[in-house]
Protein backbone atom coordinates (compact mmCIF):
# COMPACT_ATOMS: atom_id res chain seq x y z
CA UNK A 1 0.00 0.00 0.00
CA UNK A 2 1.16 3.51 -0.71
CA UNK A 3 2.04 5.91 2.10
CA UNK A 4 -1.07 7.96 1.13
CA UNK A 5 -3.35 5.15 2.04
CA UNK A 6 -1.48 4.39 5.23
CA UNK A 7 -1.77 7.99 6.31
CA UNK A 8 -5.50 8.12 5.74
CA UNK A 9 -6.10 4.72 7.32
CA UNK A 10 -4.01 5.76 10.33
CA UNK A 11 -6.06 8.92 10.69
CA UNK A 12 -9.38 7.07 10.50
CA UNK A 13 -8.17 4.36 12.88
CA UNK A 14 -6.89 6.83 15.46
CA UNK A 15 -10.13 8.80 15.34
CA UNK A 16 -12.20 5.67 15.91
CA UNK A 17 -9.92 4.64 18.76
CA UNK A 18 -10.89 7.89 20.47
CA UNK A 19 -7.55 9.68 20.15
CA UNK A 20 -8.26 13.42 20.10
CA UNK A 21 -8.64 14.96 16.65
CA UNK A 22 -5.54 17.10 17.06
CA UNK A 23 -3.27 14.19 18.00
CA UNK A 24 -4.79 11.96 15.30
CA UNK A 25 -3.92 14.56 12.68
CA UNK A 26 -0.34 14.95 13.87
CA UNK A 27 0.33 11.26 14.31
CA UNK A 28 -1.10 10.21 10.95
CA UNK A 29 0.88 13.04 9.37
CA UNK A 30 3.98 11.61 11.04
CA UNK A 31 3.11 8.13 9.72
CA UNK A 32 2.86 9.57 6.21
CA UNK A 33 6.21 11.35 6.58
CA UNK A 34 8.06 8.30 7.91
CA UNK A 35 6.67 5.90 5.29
CA UNK A 36 6.58 8.16 2.27
CA UNK A 37 9.33 10.70 2.75
CA UNK A 38 12.14 10.32 5.23
CA UNK A 39 12.22 10.22 9.03
CA UNK A 40 14.52 13.27 8.99
CA UNK A 41 11.61 15.27 7.70
CA UNK A 42 9.83 14.78 11.00
CA UNK A 43 11.69 17.97 11.91
CA UNK A 44 8.66 19.71 10.42
CA UNK A 45 6.85 18.81 13.64
CA UNK A 46 8.72 21.65 15.31
CA UNK A 47 8.58 24.37 12.67
CA UNK A 48 5.19 23.50 11.23
CA UNK A 49 3.46 23.36 14.59
CA UNK A 50 4.73 26.81 15.46
CA UNK A 51 4.14 28.39 12.06
CA UNK A 52 0.63 27.01 11.62
CA UNK A 53 -0.63 29.13 14.48
CA UNK A 54 1.81 32.04 14.39
CA UNK A 55 -0.48 33.94 12.01
CA UNK A 56 -1.90 37.35 12.74
CA UNK A 57 -5.49 36.79 11.47
CA UNK A 58 -5.86 33.84 13.86
CA UNK A 59 -5.72 36.24 16.82
CA UNK A 60 -9.39 37.00 16.13
CA UNK A 61 -10.32 33.45 17.18
CA UNK A 62 -9.51 33.62 20.92
CA UNK A 63 -10.86 37.17 21.01
CA UNK A 64 -14.25 36.19 19.57
CA UNK A 65 -14.37 33.18 21.90
CA UNK A 66 -13.75 35.55 24.81
CA UNK A 67 -16.46 37.93 23.53
CA UNK A 68 -18.98 35.10 23.47
CA UNK A 69 -18.11 34.05 27.02
CA UNK A 70 -18.29 37.61 28.34
CA UNK A 71 -21.70 38.25 26.78
CA UNK A 72 -22.94 34.89 28.00
CA UNK A 73 -21.91 35.65 31.58
CA UNK A 74 -22.96 39.29 31.69
CA UNK A 75 -26.68 38.53 31.58
CA UNK A 76 -27.16 39.66 28.02
CA UNK A 77 -29.15 36.59 26.97
CA UNK A 78 -31.73 37.09 29.72
CA UNK A 79 -32.29 40.71 28.75
CA UNK A 80 -32.70 39.83 25.10
CA UNK A 81 -35.18 37.10 25.97
CA UNK A 82 -37.28 39.44 28.09
CA UNK A 83 -37.36 42.07 25.38
CA UNK A 84 -38.32 39.56 22.68
CA UNK A 85 -40.99 38.10 24.97
CA UNK A 86 -42.46 41.53 25.61
CA UNK A 87 -42.57 42.17 21.87
CA UNK A 88 -44.13 38.89 20.90
CA UNK A 89 -46.42 38.26 23.84
CA UNK A 90 -47.99 34.94 24.79
CA UNK A 91 -49.28 33.03 21.76
CA UNK A 92 -48.91 29.59 20.20
CA UNK A 93 -45.24 29.08 19.53
CA UNK A 94 -44.36 32.50 20.94
CA UNK A 95 -41.50 31.26 23.09
CA UNK A 96 -40.20 29.13 20.23
CA UNK A 97 -39.99 32.30 18.18
CA UNK A 98 -38.21 34.09 21.04
CA UNK A 99 -35.69 31.26 21.35
CA UNK A 100 -34.81 31.31 17.65
CA UNK A 101 -34.52 35.10 17.49
CA UNK A 102 -32.35 35.36 20.59
CA UNK A 103 -30.06 32.58 19.36
CA UNK A 104 -29.57 34.48 16.12
CA UNK A 105 -28.78 37.78 17.85
CA UNK A 106 -26.38 36.00 20.20
CA UNK A 107 -24.78 34.51 17.07
CA UNK A 108 -24.08 38.09 16.01
CA UNK A 109 -21.86 38.61 19.04
CA UNK A 110 -20.01 35.37 19.44
CA UNK A 111 -18.24 33.17 17.00
CA UNK A 112 -19.43 29.68 17.83
CA UNK A 113 -22.58 27.73 18.57
CA UNK A 114 -22.09 25.85 21.85
CA UNK A 115 -21.63 28.99 23.98
CA UNK A 116 -24.85 30.49 22.58
CA UNK A 117 -26.72 27.24 22.99
CA UNK A 118 -25.72 27.07 26.65
CA UNK A 119 -26.62 30.70 27.38
CA UNK A 120 -30.02 30.57 25.70
CA UNK A 121 -30.91 27.12 27.03
CA UNK A 122 -30.25 28.19 30.61
CA UNK A 123 -32.53 31.19 30.27
CA UNK A 124 -35.27 29.75 28.06
CA UNK A 125 -35.68 26.10 29.00
CA UNK A 126 -37.43 26.63 32.35
CA UNK A 127 -39.99 29.06 30.93
CA UNK A 128 -40.56 26.94 27.82
CA UNK A 129 -41.13 23.86 29.94
CA UNK A 130 -43.56 25.79 32.14
CA UNK A 131 -45.47 26.95 29.06
CA UNK A 132 -45.99 23.35 27.98
CA UNK A 133 -43.25 22.67 25.46
CA UNK A 134 -41.71 19.23 25.92
CA UNK A 135 -38.07 19.40 26.94
CA UNK A 136 -36.67 17.39 24.00
CA UNK A 137 -38.36 19.79 21.59
CA UNK A 138 -37.04 22.93 23.31
CA UNK A 139 -33.53 21.53 23.69
CA UNK A 140 -33.37 20.56 20.02
CA UNK A 141 -34.81 23.85 18.81
CA UNK A 142 -32.28 25.87 20.81
CA UNK A 143 -29.40 23.66 19.67
CA UNK A 144 -30.47 24.03 16.05
CA UNK A 145 -30.95 27.80 16.23
CA UNK A 146 -27.62 28.27 17.98
CA UNK A 147 -25.92 26.47 15.12
CA UNK A 148 -26.66 29.50 12.94
CA UNK A 149 -23.89 31.24 14.90
CA UNK A 150 -21.29 29.82 12.54
CA UNK A 151 -23.10 31.52 9.64
CA UNK A 152 -24.03 34.81 11.26
CA UNK A 153 -20.92 36.95 11.55
CA UNK A 154 -18.60 37.00 13.41
CA UNK A 155 -17.84 33.34 12.89
CA UNK A 156 -14.74 31.47 13.99
CA UNK A 157 -15.28 28.85 11.28
CA UNK A 158 -15.40 31.47 8.52
CA UNK A 159 -12.25 33.16 9.85
CA UNK A 160 -10.50 29.84 9.42
CA UNK A 161 -11.98 29.30 5.95
CA UNK A 162 -10.57 32.64 4.83
CA UNK A 163 -7.13 31.57 6.03
CA UNK A 164 -7.23 28.09 4.48
CA UNK A 165 -8.60 29.17 1.10
CA UNK A 166 -6.27 31.65 -0.60
CA UNK A 167 -7.70 34.88 -1.95
CA UNK A 168 -10.97 34.94 -0.05
CA UNK A 169 -11.82 38.20 1.70
CA UNK A 170 -13.01 37.57 5.25
CA UNK A 171 -15.31 40.60 5.16
CA UNK A 172 -17.00 39.24 2.04
CA UNK A 173 -17.46 35.89 3.80
CA UNK A 174 -18.94 37.55 6.87
CA UNK A 175 -21.36 39.55 4.73
CA UNK A 176 -22.24 36.46 2.71
CA UNK A 177 -23.08 34.49 5.84
CA UNK A 178 -25.69 36.93 7.14
CA UNK A 179 -28.68 36.15 4.91
CA UNK A 180 -28.16 32.38 4.76
CA UNK A 181 -27.93 32.49 8.56
CA UNK A 182 -31.20 34.38 8.85
CA UNK A 183 -32.78 32.08 6.25
CA UNK A 184 -31.68 29.05 8.26
CA UNK A 185 -33.24 30.55 11.38
CA UNK A 186 -36.51 31.20 9.56
CA UNK A 187 -36.47 27.69 8.14
CA UNK A 188 -36.32 26.34 11.70
CA UNK A 189 -39.11 28.62 12.77
CA UNK A 190 -41.65 27.30 10.27
CA UNK A 191 -41.85 23.71 11.58
CA UNK A 192 -41.46 24.96 15.17
CA UNK A 193 -44.51 27.21 14.87
CA UNK A 194 -46.57 24.59 13.02
CA UNK A 195 -45.80 21.94 15.62
CA UNK A 196 -46.54 24.32 18.52
CA UNK A 197 -49.88 25.19 16.99
CA UNK A 198 -50.72 21.57 16.23
CA UNK A 199 -50.13 20.47 19.81
CA UNK A 200 -51.39 23.70 21.34
CA UNK A 201 -48.26 24.43 23.34
CA UNK A 202 -48.34 27.78 25.08
CA UNK A 203 -52.01 28.78 24.77
CA UNK A 204 -53.32 32.24 24.13
CA UNK A 205 -54.10 32.77 27.81
CA UNK A 206 -51.20 33.99 29.97
CA UNK A 207 -49.85 31.55 32.55
CA UNK A 208 -50.89 32.13 36.17
CA UNK A 209 -48.44 34.33 37.99
CA UNK A 210 -46.42 35.25 34.91
CA UNK A 211 -45.33 38.87 35.02
CA UNK A 212 -46.40 41.20 32.28
CA UNK A 213 -43.39 42.64 30.53
CA UNK A 214 -43.53 46.12 29.13
CA UNK A 215 -41.86 46.64 25.78
CA UNK A 216 -40.41 49.95 26.90
CA UNK A 217 -38.53 48.89 30.01
CA UNK A 218 -37.30 45.62 28.55
CA UNK A 219 -36.11 47.44 25.45
CA UNK A 220 -34.09 49.84 27.60
CA UNK A 221 -32.47 46.90 29.35
CA UNK A 222 -31.77 45.15 26.06
CA UNK A 223 -30.14 48.14 24.33
CA UNK A 224 -26.55 47.29 25.37
CA UNK A 225 -27.06 43.76 24.08
CA UNK A 226 -28.70 44.83 20.84
CA UNK A 227 -25.93 47.34 20.21
CA UNK A 228 -23.20 44.67 20.23
CA UNK A 229 -23.92 43.14 16.81
CA UNK A 230 -24.38 46.66 15.44
CA UNK A 231 -20.95 47.63 16.75
CA UNK A 232 -19.24 44.51 15.40
CA UNK A 233 -20.93 44.39 11.99
CA UNK A 234 -21.08 48.15 11.55
CA UNK A 235 -17.42 48.52 12.46
CA UNK A 236 -16.47 45.87 9.94
CA UNK A 237 -18.69 47.32 7.24
CA UNK A 238 -17.52 50.89 7.59
CA UNK A 239 -13.91 49.78 7.43
CA UNK A 240 -13.45 51.21 10.90
CA UNK A 241 -11.92 47.96 12.11
CA UNK A 242 -10.30 44.88 10.68
CA UNK A 243 -11.87 41.62 11.92
CA UNK A 244 -9.21 41.27 14.62
CA UNK A 245 -9.83 44.81 15.80
CA UNK A 246 -13.59 44.29 15.72
CA UNK A 247 -13.02 41.30 17.97
CA UNK A 248 -11.00 43.24 20.52
CA UNK A 249 -13.44 46.15 20.48
CA UNK A 250 -16.24 43.66 21.13
CA UNK A 251 -14.29 42.23 24.07
CA UNK A 252 -13.81 45.69 25.54
CA UNK A 253 -17.46 46.59 24.96
CA UNK A 254 -18.69 43.34 26.52
CA UNK A 255 -16.46 43.83 29.55
CA UNK A 256 -17.76 47.38 30.04
CA UNK A 257 -21.38 46.23 29.70
CA UNK A 258 -20.88 43.37 32.15
CA UNK A 259 -18.88 45.34 34.68
CA UNK A 260 -20.76 48.64 34.69
CA UNK A 261 -24.15 48.31 32.98
CA UNK A 262 -25.59 44.93 33.91
CA UNK A 263 -23.13 44.57 36.80
CA UNK A 264 -23.36 40.81 36.64
CA UNK A 265 -19.66 40.53 36.01
CA UNK A 266 -16.94 41.15 38.59
CA UNK A 267 -13.24 41.54 37.88
CA UNK A 268 -12.75 38.12 39.39
CA UNK A 269 -15.29 36.62 36.97
CA UNK A 270 -13.49 38.35 34.14
CA UNK A 271 -10.22 36.70 35.12
CA UNK A 272 -11.94 33.33 35.21
CA UNK A 273 -13.49 33.95 31.82
CA UNK A 274 -10.06 34.78 30.43
CA UNK A 275 -8.83 31.41 31.69
CA UNK A 276 -11.87 29.65 30.25
CA UNK A 277 -11.39 31.41 26.89
CA UNK A 278 -7.73 30.35 26.91
CA UNK A 279 -8.76 26.71 27.42
CA UNK A 280 -11.41 26.72 24.67
CA UNK A 281 -8.98 28.51 22.35
CA UNK A 282 -6.35 25.93 23.28
CA UNK A 283 -8.65 23.14 22.12
CA UNK A 284 -9.45 24.88 18.83
CA UNK A 285 -5.98 26.20 18.10
CA UNK A 286 -4.19 22.95 18.92
CA UNK A 287 -6.18 21.33 16.11
CA UNK A 288 -5.07 24.15 13.79
CA UNK A 289 -1.46 23.75 14.92
CA UNK A 290 -1.30 20.00 14.46
CA UNK A 291 -3.40 19.93 11.28
CA UNK A 292 -0.46 21.82 9.81
CA UNK A 293 1.62 18.64 10.01
CA UNK A 294 -1.11 16.57 8.37
CA UNK A 295 -1.56 19.16 5.62
CA UNK A 296 2.18 19.37 5.00
CA UNK A 297 2.54 15.59 4.75
CA UNK A 298 -0.54 15.32 2.54
CA UNK A 299 0.75 17.99 0.19
CA UNK A 300 4.30 16.58 0.02
CA UNK A 301 3.01 13.07 -0.66
CA UNK A 302 0.47 14.32 -3.16
CA UNK A 303 -2.33 12.68 -1.21
CA UNK A 304 -4.66 15.64 -1.48
CA UNK A 305 -4.02 15.97 -5.20
CA UNK A 306 -4.78 12.27 -5.75
CA UNK A 307 -7.97 12.50 -3.74
CA UNK A 308 -9.08 15.64 -5.56
CA UNK A 309 -8.39 14.01 -8.94
CA UNK A 310 -10.33 10.97 -7.86
CA UNK A 311 -13.30 13.09 -6.80
CA UNK A 312 -13.25 15.06 -10.06
CA UNK A 313 -13.08 11.80 -12.05
CA UNK A 314 -16.26 10.56 -10.38
CA UNK A 315 -18.51 12.58 -12.61
CA UNK A 316 -18.47 15.49 -15.03
CA UNK A 317 -21.76 16.66 -13.65
CA UNK A 318 -20.99 19.61 -11.37
CA UNK A 319 -24.39 19.61 -9.70
CA UNK A 320 -24.24 15.93 -8.85
CA UNK A 321 -20.76 16.32 -7.47
CA UNK A 322 -21.80 19.31 -5.39
CA UNK A 323 -24.55 17.19 -3.86
CA UNK A 324 -22.06 14.40 -3.14
CA UNK A 325 -19.63 16.84 -1.53
CA UNK A 326 -22.43 18.32 0.58
CA UNK A 327 -23.49 14.86 1.77
CA UNK A 328 -19.90 13.99 2.65
CA UNK A 329 -19.48 17.21 4.63
CA UNK A 330 -22.81 16.62 6.35
CA UNK A 331 -21.66 13.18 7.50
CA UNK A 332 -18.33 14.67 8.59
CA UNK A 333 -20.26 17.37 10.44
CA UNK A 334 -22.08 14.72 12.44
CA UNK A 335 -18.75 13.39 13.69
CA UNK A 336 -16.39 16.35 13.86
CA UNK A 337 -16.34 20.06 14.64
CA UNK A 338 -16.31 22.85 12.07
CA UNK A 339 -12.62 23.73 12.50
CA UNK A 340 -11.38 20.19 11.89
CA UNK A 341 -13.63 19.75 8.87
CA UNK A 342 -12.36 22.89 7.18
CA UNK A 343 -8.74 21.95 7.90
CA UNK A 344 -9.07 18.35 6.72
CA UNK A 345 -11.40 18.76 3.77
CA UNK A 346 -10.39 22.07 2.22
CA UNK A 347 -6.98 20.99 0.85
CA UNK A 348 -8.87 18.26 -1.03
CA UNK A 349 -11.84 20.40 -2.00
CA UNK A 350 -9.99 23.51 -3.24
CA UNK A 351 -8.87 21.82 -6.51
CA UNK A 352 -12.38 20.41 -6.96
CA UNK A 353 -13.86 23.85 -6.38
CA UNK A 354 -11.50 25.39 -8.92
CA UNK A 355 -12.16 22.65 -11.47
CA UNK A 356 -15.90 23.28 -11.45
CA UNK A 357 -15.43 27.04 -11.02
CA UNK A 358 -17.58 27.23 -7.94
CA UNK A 359 -17.54 30.62 -6.26
CA UNK A 360 -15.28 30.23 -3.19
CA UNK A 361 -17.36 32.55 -1.01
CA UNK A 362 -20.61 30.79 -1.87
CA UNK A 363 -18.99 27.38 -1.46
CA UNK A 364 -17.64 28.36 1.97
CA UNK A 365 -21.11 29.38 3.08
CA UNK A 366 -22.63 26.13 1.80
CA UNK A 367 -20.02 24.16 3.75
CA UNK A 368 -20.73 26.24 6.85
CA UNK A 369 -24.46 25.49 6.53
CA UNK A 370 -23.72 21.80 6.27
CA UNK A 371 -21.48 21.93 9.29
CA UNK A 372 -24.17 23.89 11.15
CA UNK A 373 -26.61 21.06 10.50
CA UNK A 374 -24.02 18.61 11.76
CA UNK A 375 -23.78 20.52 15.02
CA UNK A 376 -27.23 19.35 16.10
CA UNK A 377 -27.30 15.96 14.41
CA UNK A 378 -26.56 12.98 16.66
CA UNK A 379 -24.34 11.05 17.32
CA UNK A 380 -21.77 13.82 17.87
CA UNK A 381 -23.79 17.02 18.14
CA UNK A 382 -21.87 19.64 20.07
CA UNK A 383 -24.79 22.05 20.47
CA UNK A 384 -27.30 19.36 21.32
CA UNK A 385 -24.99 17.92 23.95
CA UNK A 386 -24.91 21.28 25.67
CA UNK A 387 -28.68 21.84 25.62
CA UNK A 388 -29.62 18.28 26.61
CA UNK A 389 -27.25 18.63 29.53
CA UNK A 390 -29.01 21.80 30.64
CA UNK A 391 -32.41 20.14 30.14
CA UNK A 392 -31.22 16.96 31.91
CA UNK A 393 -32.53 14.66 29.21
CA UNK A 394 -30.78 11.99 27.14
CA UNK A 395 -29.52 12.74 23.67
CA UNK A 396 -31.57 9.88 22.17
CA UNK A 397 -34.85 11.52 23.23
CA UNK A 398 -34.23 14.39 20.84
CA UNK A 399 -33.72 12.23 17.75
CA UNK A 400 -37.14 12.78 16.15
CA UNK A 401 -37.09 16.54 16.60
CA UNK A 402 -33.50 16.72 15.42
CA UNK A 403 -34.54 15.00 12.17
CA UNK A 404 -37.35 17.49 11.65
CA UNK A 405 -34.99 20.44 12.02
CA UNK A 406 -32.34 18.79 9.85
CA UNK A 407 -34.89 18.60 7.05
CA UNK A 408 -35.91 22.22 7.64
CA UNK A 409 -32.35 23.52 7.55
CA UNK A 410 -31.59 21.22 4.62
CA UNK A 411 -34.26 23.12 2.68
CA UNK A 412 -32.55 26.42 3.53
CA UNK A 413 -29.27 24.92 2.35
CA UNK A 414 -30.86 23.79 -0.92
CA UNK A 415 -32.21 27.30 -1.47
CA UNK A 416 -28.77 28.87 -1.04
CA UNK A 417 -27.30 26.22 -3.34
CA UNK A 418 -29.87 26.91 -6.04
CA UNK A 419 -29.88 30.69 -5.62
CA UNK A 420 -26.27 31.74 -4.87
CA UNK A 421 -27.46 35.35 -4.76
CA UNK A 422 -28.88 34.76 -1.27
CA UNK A 423 -25.29 34.60 -0.08
CA UNK A 424 -23.54 36.75 -2.65
CA UNK A 425 -25.92 39.68 -2.95
CA UNK A 426 -24.92 41.45 0.26
CA UNK A 427 -21.12 41.29 -0.19
CA UNK A 428 -21.56 42.53 -3.78
CA UNK A 429 -23.71 45.45 -2.66
CA UNK A 430 -21.17 46.30 0.03
CA UNK A 431 -18.49 46.33 -2.63
CA UNK A 432 -16.37 43.37 -1.51
CA UNK A 433 -14.63 41.19 -4.01
CA UNK A 434 -16.47 37.88 -4.20
CA UNK A 435 -15.18 36.38 -7.44
CA UNK B 1 -15.65 24.76 35.34
CA UNK B 2 -15.97 23.41 38.80
CA UNK B 3 -15.40 19.79 39.59
CA UNK B 4 -12.71 19.48 36.94
CA UNK B 5 -9.06 19.03 37.80
CA UNK B 6 -7.12 22.20 37.25
CA UNK B 7 -3.73 23.03 35.80
CA UNK B 8 -3.32 26.38 37.42
CA UNK B 9 0.06 27.60 36.10
CA UNK B 10 -0.99 27.00 32.51
CA UNK B 11 -4.43 28.48 33.06
CA UNK B 12 -2.85 31.63 34.48
CA UNK B 13 -0.31 31.79 31.70
CA UNK B 14 -3.05 31.44 29.08
CA UNK B 15 -5.24 34.10 30.70
CA UNK B 16 -2.26 36.43 30.99
CA UNK B 17 -1.33 35.91 27.33
CA UNK B 18 -4.91 36.69 26.33
CA UNK B 19 -4.96 39.90 28.41
CA UNK B 20 -1.74 41.09 26.81
CA UNK B 21 -2.97 40.22 23.31
CA UNK B 22 -6.20 42.13 23.96
CA UNK B 23 -4.37 45.14 25.39
CA UNK B 24 -1.92 45.34 22.51
CA UNK B 25 -4.69 45.05 19.92
CA UNK B 26 -6.88 47.58 21.70
CA UNK B 27 -3.94 49.92 22.11
CA UNK B 28 -3.29 49.56 18.41
CA UNK B 29 -6.84 50.55 17.49
CA UNK B 30 -6.81 53.56 19.82
CA UNK B 31 -3.42 54.92 18.78
CA UNK B 32 -4.32 54.51 15.14
CA UNK B 33 -7.28 56.82 15.61
CA UNK B 34 -5.40 59.31 17.73
CA UNK B 35 -2.17 59.51 15.78
CA UNK B 36 -2.92 57.85 12.47
CA UNK B 37 0.12 55.59 12.80
CA UNK B 38 0.19 52.00 14.01
CA UNK B 39 2.85 50.01 15.75
CA UNK B 40 2.70 47.00 13.51
CA UNK B 41 6.03 45.69 14.83
CA UNK B 42 4.06 44.48 17.86
CA UNK B 43 2.38 41.95 15.56
CA UNK B 44 5.21 39.52 16.04
CA UNK B 45 4.80 39.71 19.82
CA UNK B 46 1.02 39.17 19.62
CA UNK B 47 1.54 36.21 17.35
CA UNK B 48 4.08 34.74 19.76
CA UNK B 49 1.61 35.18 22.63
CA UNK B 50 -0.97 33.36 20.52
CA UNK B 51 1.33 30.34 20.46
CA UNK B 52 1.77 30.53 24.23
CA UNK B 53 -2.00 30.91 24.69
CA UNK B 54 -2.67 27.90 22.47
CA UNK B 55 -0.32 25.51 24.20
CA UNK B 56 -1.07 26.74 27.71
CA UNK B 57 -4.82 26.43 27.08
CA UNK B 58 -4.40 23.07 25.38
CA UNK B 59 -2.45 21.85 28.40
CA UNK B 60 -5.30 22.65 30.79
CA UNK B 61 -7.78 21.08 28.39
CA UNK B 62 -5.60 17.97 28.21
CA UNK B 63 -5.57 17.72 32.00
CA UNK B 64 -9.37 17.85 31.96
CA UNK B 65 -9.68 15.53 28.95
CA UNK B 66 -11.65 18.14 27.05
CA UNK B 67 -10.01 17.85 23.65
CA UNK B 68 -12.42 17.07 20.83
CA UNK B 69 -12.52 13.38 20.04
CA UNK B 70 -14.90 10.59 19.14
CA UNK B 71 -15.87 8.45 22.09
CA UNK B 72 -18.10 5.69 20.70
CA UNK B 73 -15.70 2.82 20.82
CA UNK B 74 -14.66 3.66 24.33
CA UNK B 75 -18.23 3.69 25.62
CA UNK B 76 -19.06 0.50 23.77
CA UNK B 77 -16.15 -1.50 25.21
CA UNK B 78 -16.22 -3.42 28.49
CA UNK B 79 -14.05 -2.03 31.28
CA UNK B 80 -11.08 -4.31 30.70
CA UNK B 81 -10.63 -3.31 27.06
CA UNK B 82 -11.45 0.29 27.80
CA UNK B 83 -8.37 0.50 29.99
CA UNK B 84 -6.21 -0.82 27.19
CA UNK B 85 -7.76 1.77 24.89
CA UNK B 86 -7.07 4.59 27.35
CA UNK B 87 -3.44 3.50 27.50
CA UNK B 88 -3.27 3.39 23.71
CA UNK B 89 -4.70 6.92 23.49
CA UNK B 90 -2.16 8.13 26.02
CA UNK B 91 0.64 6.49 24.07
CA UNK B 92 -0.44 8.24 20.87
CA UNK B 93 -0.64 11.60 22.62
CA UNK B 94 2.75 11.09 24.24
CA UNK B 95 4.33 10.21 20.88
CA UNK B 96 3.04 13.38 19.25
CA UNK B 97 3.99 15.61 22.17
CA UNK B 98 7.37 13.89 22.49
CA UNK B 99 8.15 14.56 18.83
CA UNK B 100 7.05 18.18 19.13
CA UNK B 101 9.14 18.68 22.26
CA UNK B 102 12.20 17.11 20.64
CA UNK B 103 12.04 18.87 17.29
CA UNK B 104 10.77 22.11 18.82
CA UNK B 105 13.70 22.02 21.24
CA UNK B 106 16.09 21.36 18.39
CA UNK B 107 14.67 24.31 16.48
CA UNK B 108 15.06 26.66 19.45
CA UNK B 109 18.60 25.38 20.07
CA UNK B 110 19.61 26.06 16.46
CA UNK B 111 18.26 29.59 16.63
CA UNK B 112 20.18 30.07 19.87
CA UNK B 113 23.42 28.94 18.20
CA UNK B 114 22.82 31.04 15.11
CA UNK B 115 21.97 33.99 17.36
CA UNK B 116 19.23 35.03 14.93
CA UNK B 117 17.14 38.06 15.81
CA UNK B 118 13.43 38.53 15.23
CA UNK B 119 12.52 40.76 12.26
CA UNK B 120 10.16 43.13 14.09
CA UNK B 121 11.50 43.83 17.54
CA UNK B 122 15.06 42.58 17.13
CA UNK B 123 14.80 40.19 20.04
CA UNK B 124 16.66 36.87 20.04
CA UNK B 125 14.45 34.48 18.09
CA UNK B 126 14.93 31.63 20.57
CA UNK B 127 13.14 33.61 23.29
CA UNK B 128 10.00 33.03 21.27
CA UNK B 129 10.67 29.52 20.02
CA UNK B 130 11.70 27.97 23.31
CA UNK B 131 8.14 28.15 24.63
CA UNK B 132 6.95 25.48 22.23
CA UNK B 133 9.08 22.62 23.62
CA UNK B 134 8.65 23.84 27.20
CA UNK B 135 4.86 23.89 26.98
CA UNK B 136 4.58 20.66 25.02
CA UNK B 137 6.75 19.00 27.68
CA UNK B 138 4.30 20.35 30.27
CA UNK B 139 1.53 18.77 28.22
CA UNK B 140 3.24 15.38 28.44
CA UNK B 141 3.11 15.69 32.21
CA UNK B 142 -0.57 16.70 32.15
CA UNK B 143 -1.27 13.74 29.87
CA UNK B 144 0.27 11.39 32.44
CA UNK B 145 -1.86 12.89 35.22
CA UNK B 146 -4.98 12.69 33.09
CA UNK B 147 -4.35 9.08 32.10
CA UNK B 148 -3.76 8.07 35.72
CA UNK B 149 -7.04 9.74 36.69
CA UNK B 150 -8.96 8.06 33.90
CA UNK B 151 -7.55 4.63 34.71
CA UNK B 152 -8.56 4.93 38.35
CA UNK B 153 -11.97 6.31 37.38
CA UNK B 154 -11.44 9.72 38.96
CA UNK B 155 -12.04 11.48 35.67
CA UNK B 156 -15.19 10.44 33.83
CA UNK B 157 -14.61 10.11 30.17
CA UNK B 158 -17.35 11.73 28.20
CA UNK B 159 -18.54 15.28 28.74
Amino acid sequence: MSPDVWMILAFAGLLIAGVSVAFSLALSGAVGIVLGLSPDMLATMGTNTYNSIAKYPLIAIPLFILTGLIFERSGVALRLVRFAQALIGPRHGGLALVAVLVCMIMGGMSGSGPADAAAVAMVMLPSMTKAGYPKPFSATLIAASASTAILIPPSVALILYSIVVPGVDLRALFAAGLFPGILAGLALLVPAMLVSKRYGWEGGTPIEGAERLSVRTTFKQAIPALFAPVLILGGLRSGLFTPTEAAVVAVAYGAIVGLFLTRELSLRDLWELLGEAAIISGVVMLIIALAGIFAWAGTMLGTFRHLAEWIISLTDNGVLLLILVMLAVLVAGMLLDAISIYLIMMPILIPVMQHFEWNPVWFGILLAMNIAIGQFTPPVAVNLMVTTEVAKIRLEQTLGWALLFVVAMGCALALVAIFPAIALWLPRVLGYNVD
Amino acid sequence: MKGFPDARPERWLGALALIIISSISLGNVITRYLTGGSFSFTEEFSVFLLVVLTFAGASVALRRNRHIRIGFLERALPLKYRRALILFQALCGATVLGLITWYGGKMAWQEYQWESLSPGLGLPQWWYLVWLPVLSAAMVWRLCQQTADRLTGRLTDEP
